[in-house]
């Protein structure tokens, strides 16, 4: 059991140590260049890091932009466009050529085209169903043009007939 | 190595100093202070000068820990309080030092005369000496003489120039300073105290006799072991423990 041993001695006079000054005085530069240092290193990663962030945030006004030129017309749009130029590239004249009865007597009412499907609707009037069913002969006949023609009804009426013919348009 | 310092051992009767060839050199105090300076100065001794006072002129107080001084403004007015109270000591008078404790432990505190030691160092600085600090004997000898080992609580007792000087010791350090004059009759001689001491430790074995000086008849103890052949007195075994 070590007891402790007090001792409070009256010190008259304060011994300098020079060795002791010049190493707290060392200690102290050296810790002021430390932290120089390490503010220098703060602010260049704080430019560092700033730049960066400008850099990505341009990257992202960039990749934004094309994207939002992509949905600029919307589907429904598109699809008249589409039917609009399938309408322009078809030859109109040939088929309106060919639809043309042989005499006078046929008289056509209705005509019904879908370009995209090709399909060809015709409702015209006849003095009897002979006549009509020529027509649709004749129209069969035309095969550059027209294709899978077919006489799809007869109405008799007022002294005429009302005759319907759907055929198919060719390229 | 540093230059060493020259130690001087004053009591009320003398100044002493130990002269390099084992000799000791013994001036009345206070009135030949002149003339130790400048038989100091021949002999070459180093500048520096350590003053060791008696245990007998200085006070002692060991105070309790007292939670409500947080400060050490606060603690040294407790221990100055303590001093006017308790030994009618001063601040003008004399010069207080605190052993600063640790948490919780008792506070040891000294207070040195001014005046004795103030003619000294003025009278010695005159002659180119610097004296650097002053102490009691209880430091030095408990230094040299206390081992680790001691088993606690102990007292430790030693000769002065002018009487007695009684330290208990205990696990926190220095439990109480008791200085006997030589010559007092009573309750404050020697035998009554001695007889006291016995009564407060459990076996002998516990009190110790340091230093060169004879044991008192009085005084059931340990004697440490006495150093060469040189003449027995208290101002050696105090100067040689602070070599």
């Amino acid at each position: 059991m070590s007891p402790y041993l007090n001792r409070a001695p009256w010190r008259l006079t304060v011994r300098h140590r020079p060795g002791l000054y010049a190493a707290m005085l060392t200690a102290a530069l050296c810790t002021a260049g430390l932290l120089a240092a390490q503010h220098r290193m703060d602010v260049d990663r704080q430019q560092l890091q700033w730049r960066v962030e400008m850099l990505a945030r341009r990257r992202v006004a960039l990749e934004r932009v094309p994207q939002a030129a992509a949905q600029v017309l919307p589907e429904a749009t598109l699809r008249m466009v589409r039917g609009q130029l399938r309408l322009l590239n078809r030859d109109w004249s040939a088929l309106s050529s060919a639809l043309l009865p042989g005499d006078t007597t046929v008289r056509l009412l209705v005509l019904d085209v879908d370009p995209s499907k090709g399909a060809v609707t015709l409702t015209g009037r006849a003095p009897d169903a002979a006549t009509a069913n020529r027509y649709a002969r004749l129209l069969s006949g035309r095969t550059g043009v027209l294709r899978d023609v077919r006489l799809l009804g007869i109405a008799r009426d007022a002294g005429s007939v009302q005759f319907e013919v759907d055929a198919r348009w060719s390229e | 190595m540093r230059s060493r310092t020259t130690s001087i051992y004053v009591s009320e009767r003398a100044c002493c100093v130990l002269l390099p060839g084992g000799r000791i050199h013994r001036a009345p105090h206070p009135a030949d202070c002149d003339t130790f300076g400048g038989f100091l100065r021949e002999q070459g001794a180093p500048r520096r000068i350590h003053l060791v006072l008696s245990a007998l002129q200085c006070r002692f107080l060991v105070l309790p820990w007292v939670s409500s001084c947080g400060t050490a403004a606060a603690m040294r007015a407790y221990v100055t309080e303590s001093f006017a109270e308790n030994e009618s000591v001063i601040g003008d008078t004399h010069r207080i030092e605190i052993d600063w404790p640790r948490h919780g432990h008792p506070v040891f505190a000294v207070a040195y005369p001014r005046e004795p030691v103030e003619t000294l160092a003025e009278s010695l600085r005159r002659h180119g000496f610097n004296v650097l600090g002053v102490e009691s004997s209880v430091g030095p000898m408990l230094a040299r003489h206390v081992l680790a080992s001691h088993e606690v609580p102990a007292l430790f007792a030693y000769a002065e120039e002018d009487g007695v000087t009684g330290v208990t010791l205990d696990a926190a350090g220095i439990a109480a300073v008791e200085t006997l004059y030589e010559g007092s009759t009573g309750l404050a001689g020697f035998d009554a105290w001695a007889s006291r001491k016995r009564f407060a430790f459990s076996e002998d074995g516990r009190m110790h006799w340091l230093g060169d000086a004879p044991m008192p008849s009085g005084y059931r103890g340990i004697r440490s072991e006495p150093e060469g052949d040189a003449a027995v007195s208290a101002a050696r075994a105090i100067l040689e423990a602070c070599q």
